[in-house]
């Protein structure tokens, strides 16, 4: 196929702290992956990345960008501004008398992110900075109760003072949050337009950003620093993608820039609310999975991406990943609605060592990262790492470590765990090597299986993936014994997130609190009231959605709406987000679906004994997904060339640690395998990105698609 | 006597596979633990030596079961005590109760649920109610190893092949228990009969399946009753899921391996204990005391029972020994007696709930178990307040003591890290997390309903030695402390916020401050028949500063009655301000400036109240404690941070008191930022280091005065009463208080001379006296 | 297991440690050898030439004096509060806040304490004015003795040589 008839269609970038890479794909799923040094001027380090990737292929920026139908960006800048509180200076208005809960915290997050030992250890905790300053900080009087009735009128003279200070005082943009406004609007917008008109009246032009018309969901710290966000972090973010995307027209392109977003679908870089796109690298992996599953037909993906600090998962269930409402990023408690995965500070890089006070193994919480582990003296560590077990037991090659970047010492990474490891514990150096990992994947396995039984499945109804850095040499170990249906390593298994971004639907989803509950006490006059409000907060939502898909030139016609709603038995704190069994509720009629659709996913995930119909249902919040269709990879399909591999791909034999003996292993260049292709443990197969370990009890087999399937014998 | 013969058939030494019944095999643990010094007389960790990575593997899948189960199960609560603060704990016992591994939550509860156990083993349930698989237990008797009333524990039996093999408890801090006052920590009753519902140990439900009848009856006596309910499937399902993941680990493992993983687990965490005191701290003795105020004299404290209107004080005097073997001993000698009130504590509340402070910075590990217990000697003496020797006390809100005693044992520890040069573990003792906000009535949703606000969670924590104390963070309960949403919490209570603001001056003073507590001022609202109270320290406070930093500040109560604030000619609606966020300095009385002519205020020390009635409009203040502080406050920086000048800037101080307490030198610009004269303060500060030499006397000087009052008996009666209850328990504390103060030998002072009644200070009866009745002892008395 | 400089704490005494460093004390195993850089650096901050073996106070230390070999508590400013084994504080200075008006210079007066059941004892250095502790007793208290170390064992366990005279 020639540049006609295969062109270039998508471009997938992620643009990370040190290096920016680009991935882009052909019409027939073939694709480069192009690397550049990370730079201010975020445009110039994607293109020369661009340039880079297209290499490969003897193409030009110019006369590639031009053919492309779909960009994806994904990127850390503004996850960066946030932990390193360097944003947009912003003042805050927020109900008179709560000045201080901002800075207040949650005492929650000073104790988040951290391991257990350290939440229990209180002097390790601590308080970050605070997004916005007290003396940035104003308040007005009013108030509104938690039933959305106004108790204490606005005072909007208040407001008019509190804008005029702040500006004077120099913030950039102004935030408004006040208490309840989730189920009350009025008095945020009014001060909302009370501040425009001053700032327009002191002739200055700075966002303004209330709540309500961003994050109307409950728990007022949450909303606010989301809300905060958007002035903070993501107004900045808007103007580098505005460049990005001016430079990217300059070079020919047509397509419309979008950003992965946190709640898994892609927005365009214009989006209102773009603090979605302040984390998306972890998602990207399961995006692809979803896209994948789809392809294929897995409808229950559980999904795995160990890299060197930590193992990220998250399930894909009848073809739907979950999302968290509450998540947390950066230390701070949010309102993003987000993929819901589940992550432990345990990696391929984590750090062993032998606690003294009960003389047992420890794994991290802390990891070598770029510095691997002892086996690389450069790296400068003396603390033995899950990578120098993996070394010294032939799971890894010394020689081709990183694509042989690095110079490793491997008798030095044996004296290491020799003297740190098994001598404490009385074992020999590969037992206490092959212990450590056997505990990291059993502990992984734990997790992975929690989580699936958490949420009341079984592994036997799942397939896994395994990709990232570290996936495919832990993937036999935490998936053994489990019971998966499959388990699946894509041999791009290291390109996987930037694959999965390119394949993320371009969606908006909009989140609204609601509060209507139902007991048998209720009439069918509150039952009929209740539907209707549930529709009626779907159509509020409707209408931000698709002034969303509206500013990137969609039209009504164009978007596909997916409501859904969240639910509880009434008095719970938690509740269940169900995709609507009806696309409209027009009345009572409707309610006995939206239960029982409720009613179903409740006893599956607490068990039966948990269902408590009894005290009736709370709908607790209106959900509405609107998407449009775009272009997206398509997966690599190949003819079958049979089970033996190729000459090509054999690279010879190596010594390998294998249920507690030395095991001749083969050796395979993952790239040059074929479809068909099939390799009987003990192997191992290497690329310059990711190892794939296949043990003694395990075979397995690439198929057409370029995905490894890993069969443990029975 | 138990009759060895059930109704049911059931016999002794049927449920375990050595053929011991439970109580013959715990006995047989206790005594080789007893003669060794080593758990079960274990001296080699034999499995752990010989497999070091099988005995992890078992530890590992029990510990992430527990944890994960956890998470799981508290999804299903509705209560915002379980859900958002986390008030739930499962915890794996072996077959004689002694806890093998927890999950996170409430530690406290690894003993409690324990001591229930073990009074089940005791006193022979085995043949009479009957232990089978797909049992539930249900218990929260005080008199039975539980905390207070209100924390519900499922107990379920596991069972492998036929045999008992584990025990797995849940518990909940369920909202109400049916107490006489509403809330679950509430005061108002003195005795045990009006403490709230108590279940002991009882057969709640079999083949998994609660009974109807526990169910009616449980449900109809407490106020909350769909919290109840999800509280206890909270508890059923996560205690089911553990006895799942056990069943499981013991297929795969082994009997062998699991029957000697549980009793070797026990083993190696009390050495896991001994080895952190060697590594952390100095042999020796540190001696603590903490108070706390009981003001009952006080008209707005209502209990049923004249002899219960007097004013007292909680003493706590701990002596603790670090022995040359590393091993600990705490004495309680001299602790103030039991009394009528809901503050008594039993032992396992004290000896469970240490572990809740000590792994918070001596063993803050995923490891710590029961061998924990066995690493340590403790002692308290029959008849005080955290070992009553009568079965009437009321125990509802226990916390009020032991937190205010465990602050001391803080302060004590970090003299030993102190002197190892381990200033990052020092605290100065954390504060009383108080008040706690309380009441009942028919709420917003016209429900019978009860609350208690868990904001406490959030207070400030003591000052380390090499940094401030936080400012709203913890309890020394929780170290996962948190205040919560303002927008769930007017979810389940008809009090409407008007602010929560960091609570200005509330931490200790220091060169390192203590963290500040915060307030919030809520107003009734929506509610139909409300009643409110208050429960913290006024009068004293019970943590003191460390090493030449000040304690922080006591409590205050602030309500406010026909406030004129709604209707149509309310200050409301008319515009006119309204009490709003902080009340800045409480002697200056600014919210009363914004309420009607006609409201009636209440703002004193009196910070223990009963029900009182409150209307819809009328006003609560919630204020919760700050902490400590450490070191000598003209030691504090004067600019940058953790300075004078920030403390000024960010109002965490009054300048007035910052001036009287650092002397500090400072200009204010127009926009109100305080600038610090580093030099003019340096000139204050050494002023003020002559004016204390010039007003201070020499310790044996003042000794002379102080004796002299004691020989007048010139002191308050509720000082008076605690040195006589301490005096009539204790001939020890006696003798050391007229040593130290060179007294006549003869010299005393008799709780009888007090003029105050003294209700069960002579003659009282405790449930050991109760027939067919063994208690479970585990400390020394 | 970490281990760390003298430079750090020295720091870490200062108040001054990058919180990085700090956190790492926290969470990782105890460092044993902290006690003796700890020892340096005090002995550097003093102006006495006694020998420091053990910190009481950041101004108080447990000495071995340099003219009797005495083990004795002593003030930074040098003053001499006697044998180690004796509760200090009988040699100090007291200030007894037991009323109102004196607790009115600590804390507004519905945040401080009534006196009738609480005081503050504040301990300080007789010769330099230093805030040494403050206690918060009942009235009549006898004066803690807060911490009597058993040297003897100390030193067996940091496995050093135990001075002559403990």
């Amino acid at each position: 196929m020639n540049e006609l008839t295969n062109p270039v269609e998508v471009l997938g970038i992620d643009a990370g702290g040190t290096m920016t890479d680009t991935f882009f794909v052909r019409k027939d799923g073939t694709f480069v992956v192009g690397k550049a040094q990370s730079d201010a001027d975020e445009a110039n380090a994607v293109l020369e990345s661009s340039k880079d990737a297209l290499a490969h292929w003897g193409r030009e920026v110019h006369d590639v960008y031009p053919e492309m139908v779909t960009c994806v960006f994904s990127g850390t800048a503004m996850l960066n501004r946030v932990v390193g509180r360097k944003g947009l200076r912003t003042g805050l208005i927020v109900s008179k008398g709560f000045e201080d809960f901002h800075r207040m915290g949650r005492a929650i997050q000073c104790y988040l992110g951290y391991a257990f030992e350290d939440r229990l250890h209180l002097n390790t905790h601590r308080y970050d900075e605070s997004l916005v300053h007290i003396h940035d900080t104003r308040g007005v009087t009013e108030r509104i109760d938690a039933k959305g009735q106004v108790v204490i009128p606005i005072r909007l003279h208040e407001a008019r003072e509190a804008a005029r200070e702040l500006i004077e005082q120099g913030v950039q943009a102004i935030a408004i949050s006040l208490i309840s406004s989730y189920l009350n609007g009025q008095h945020e917008r009014a001060v909302r337009d009370v501040v425009k008109e001053v700032a327009k009246e002191m002739g200055v032009d700075l966002p303004v950003f209330a709540s309500v018309d961003y994050y109307p969901v409950r728990k007022e710290s949450h909303r606010t620093n989301t809300t905060i966000l958007e002035a903070y972090a993501a107004e900045p973010s808007r103007k580098i993608l505005g460049q990005l995307s001016d430079r990217m027209k300059a070079e020919g392109a047509t397509f419309d820039l979008r950003v992965m977003a946190t709640h898994g679908g892609t927005i365009g870089w214009k989006a209102k609310e773009l603090a979605r796109s302040l984390v998306s690298g972890p998602i990207g992996g399961v995006i692809g999975a979803k896209y994948l599953g789809e392809q294929l037909g897995y409808e229950n993906i559980a999904c795995s991406d160990i890299g060197g600090t930590s193992f990220d998962m998250a399930l894909i269930t009848q073809g739907n990943y979950s999302i968290h409402k509450d998540s947390d990023m950066a230390r701070l408690v949010l309102s993003l609605p987000m993929v819901a995965m589940d992550s432990i500070g345990a990696g391929a890089g984590s750090f062993v060592r032998i606690d003294p006070y009960s003389l047992s193994l420890k794994l991290g919480p802390d990891s070598a990262g770029y510095r691997v582990g002892t086996c690389w003296p450069e790296g400068g560590l003396d603390t033995v790492s899950v990578t120098d077990c993996h070394i010294i037991l032939g799971y890894l090659n010394p020689d081709n470590f990183l694509g042989g970047i690095l110079d490793l010492d491997v008798p030095r990474a044996r004296q290491c765990i020799q003297d740190q490891i098994a001598t404490p514990l009385g074992l020999s150096v590969e037992d206490a090597a092959a212990g450590v990992i056997e505990l990291l994947d059993l502990s992984l396995r734990q997790h992975l299986r929690a989580m699936i039984t958490g949420k009341g499945y079984s592994p036997r109804d799942f397939v896994c993936f395994s990709y990232g850095g570290g996936g495919p040499v832990h993937a036999y170990g935490y998936t053994k014994g489990l019971g998966f249906k499959e388990t699946i390593v894509p041999a791009w298994a290291a390109g996987f997130s930037a694959f999965g971004c390119a394949t993320a639907d371009f969606e908006y989803r909009y989140d609204k609190s609601v509060d209507v509950g139902i007991n048998d006490e209720s009439s069918d006059d509150d039952i009929d009231a209740a539907c209707k409000k549930l529709q009626k907060a779907w159509d509020e939502l409707k209408v931000k959605v698709l002034e969303e898909f509206a500013i990137n030139g969609f039209d009504e016609s164009a978007v596909t709406l997916k409501p859904g709603y969240s639910m509880q038995y009434m008095g719970q704190l938690n509740d269940l987000e169900i995709d609507s069994p009806v696309s409209k509720v027009s009345g009572k009629e409707d309610w006995p679906a939206l239960i029982q659709a409720f009613d179903e996913t409740y006893a599956r995930v607490y068990a039966d004994a948990a269902r408590s119909p009894e005290l009736g249902f709370g709908i607790t919040g209106a959900i509405l997904r609107g998407s449009v269709q775009t272009s997206k990879p398509a997966i690599p399909s190949e003819p079958d060339a049979g089970p033996t591999p190729p000459e090509n791909a054999v690279l010879g034999k190596r010594k390998f640690y294998d249920n507690r003996v030395w095991v001749e292993a083969d050796l395979f260049h993952m790239e040059s395998l074929l479809p068909g292709n099939n390799i009987v443990g003990p192997a191992v197969i290497e690329s310059d990105a990711t190892t794939y370990v296949v043990p003694t009890g395990f075979s397995t087999f690439l198929d057409k698609h370029r995905l490894f399937h890993l069969v443990e014998e029975a | 006597m138990t009759s060895l013969h059930s109704p049911f058939g059931e016999k002794l030494g049927k449920l375990l596979r050595n053929g011991l019944s439970l109580d013959e095999n715990r006995n047989g643990i206790l005594a080789r633990s007893a003669e060794t010094g080593h758990y079960n007389g274990i001296k080699t960790l034999e499995f752990k030596e010989r497999d070091p990575i099988g005995y992890e593997r078992i530890f590992s899948k029990v510990r992430a079961g527990l944890v994960n189960s956890r998470e799981v199960a508290k999804k299903i609560a509705a209560s915002p005590i379980v859900e958002q603060e986390g008030e739930l704990c499962f915890t794996l016992y072996n077959v004689a109760g002694d806890c093998v591994a927890t999950s996170t939550g409430i530690i406290i509860h690894v003993g409690t649920m324990g001591a229930a156990i073990k009074y089940m083993i005791q006193n022979n349930w085995e043949i009479n109610p009957g232990i089978n698989d797909g049992d539930m237990f249900t218990n929260n008797d005080c008199q039975t190893g539980n905390v207070h009333p209100c924390d519900i524990a499922t107990i379920v039996p596991i069972f492998f092949e036929g045999y008992l093999q584990a025990w797995v408890g849940g518990v909940t801090h369920v909202i109400d228990t049916g107490a006489v006052g509403p809330g679950s920590m509430s005061n108002g009753q003195i005795q045990r009969f009006g403490d709230g519902l108590q279940i002991t140990c009882r057969k709640t439900g079999v083949n998994d399946t609660p009974l109807r009848d526990w169910l009616h009856e449980s449900q109809r006596n407490v106020r909350t009753v769909k919290y109840w309910i999800l509280d206890e499937k909270t508890r059923i399902a996560g205690t089911h899921m553990i006895r799942e993941m056990v069943q499981e680990t013991i297929a795969e493992e082994g009997v062998e391996a699991w029957e000697q993983f549980a009793l070797e687990v026990i083993e190696d965490g009390r050495r896991g204990l001994v080895s952190r005191i060697k590594a952390m701290t100095i042999p020796g003795t540190i001696k603590t005391v903490a108070f706390v105020d009981v003001p009952y004299t006080h008209p707005d404290v209502n209990v049923p029972s004249p002899f219960a209107k007097i004013d007292t004080i909680m003493h706590a005097p701990c002596e603790i020994t670090i022995k040359p073997d590393a091993t600990w001993r705490l004495d309680f000698e001299g602790c103030s007696r039991w009394g009528w009130h809901t503050y008594n504590a039993n032992p396992t509340a004290f000896t469970s709930g240490i572990w809740v402070m000590m792994t918070q910075s001596l063993v803050p590990t995923e490891r710590i178990n029961d061998g924990a217990r066995y690493a340590t000697q403790f002692r308290l003496p029959k008849g005080t307040w955290t070992n009553p020797d009568d079965r009437r006390t009321a125990h509802a809100d226990a916390w009020h003591f032991l937190v205010s005693s465990w602050s001391s044992l803080w302060r004590g520890l970090s003299r030993a890290y102190f002197g190892r040069g381990y200033l990052e573990e020092v605290n100065s003792g954390n504060s009383n997390p108080c008040n706690w906000l309380q009441g009942g009535g028919i709420n917003q949703d016209g429900d019978i309903h009860a609350v208690n606000s868990f904001e406490t969670a959030a207070c400030g924590t003591g000052a380390c030695a090499m940094k401030d104390g936080l400012n709203n963070a913890a309890a020394i309960w929780n170290p996962e402390g948190d205040m919560g949403d303002i927008e769930i919490w007017e979810l389940a209570e008809p009090l409407l916020y008007l602010g929560r603001t960091q609570k200005t001056n509330s931490g200790g003073y220091g060169k390192y401050r203590g963290g500040l507590g915060f307030e919030t001022l809520r107003m009734v609202w929506g509610s139909c028949d409300w009643t409110m109270f208050f429960m913290g320290n006024g009068y004293m406070n019970s943590d003191w500063g460390l090493m030449g930093g000040y304690p922080s500040a006591t409590g205050y109560r602030f309500e406010a009655h026909n406030t004129g604030l709604l209707g149509e000619d309310g200050r409301i609606a008319q515009g006119k301000t309204i009490p709003l966020g902080e009340d800045l300095n409480p002697d200056d009385r600014e919210w009363e400036k914004h309420l009607g002519p006609d409201a009636v205020v209440k703002r004193d020390k009196q910070c223990i109240t009963t029900e009182a009635i409150f209307e819809n409009g009328d006003l609560y203040l919630n204020y919760l404690r700050g902490g400590p502080g450490f070191g000598d406050p003209l030691d504090r920086l004067h600019t940058g941070r953790q300075s004078i000048e920030e403390d000024l800037n960010e109002n965490y101080v009054l300048p007035e008191f910052a001036k009287k307490i650092y002397g500090v030198v400072y200009t204010q610009d127009a926009e109100g930022v305080y600038t610090v004269d580093s030099a003019k303060t340096s000139a204050r500060q050494a002023e003020m280091k002559e004016e204390r030499k010039a007003r201070s006397v020499p310790v044996t000087e003042w000794m002379e005065t102080e004796r002299a009052k004691i020989l007048d008996l010139d002191a308050s009666p509720q000082v008076k009463q605690m040195f006589a209850s301490s005096f009539a328990l204790s001939e020890p504390f006696l003798n050391e208080f007229k040593t130290f103060w060179d007294l006549a030998p003869d010299w005393n002072l008799l709780e009888s001379s007090l003029g105050i009644p003294m209700f069960g200070s002579t003659k009282t009866m405790d449930i050991s006296e109760m027939p067919d009745c063994k208690p479970v002892i585990m400390t020394e008395e | 297991m970490s281990t760390y400089t003298k430079k750090q704490v020295h720091d870490l005494v200062e108040g001054t440690l990058d919180w990085d460093s700090v956190h790492k004390m926290l969470s990782m195993p105890k460092d044993q050898e902290r006690y003796a850089l700890y020892m340096e650096v005090l002995q550097d901050a003093v102006s006495y030439d006694d020998k420091v073996l053990l910190a009481v106070g950041p101004h108080l230390n447990i000495v071995e004096s340099a003219t009797d070999g005495e083990i004795i508590v002593k003030c930074d400013c040098g003053h001499d509060f006697g044998d180690y084994r004796n509760n200090w504080k009988l040699g100090a200075n007291i200030y007894v806040r037991d009323t109102a008006e004196k607790m009115d210079e600590v804390y507004p007066r519905l945040m401080s304490p009534d006196t009738t059941w609480q005081v503050y004892r504040e301990y300080s250095c007789p010769s330099c004015g230093t805030m040494l502790d403050i206690e918060a007793p009942t009235p009549w208290y006898p004066v803690m003795h807060d911490f009597k170390p058993d040297l003897k064992t100390f030193f067996e366990w940091m496995e050093m040589p135990a001075p002559a005279k403990i």
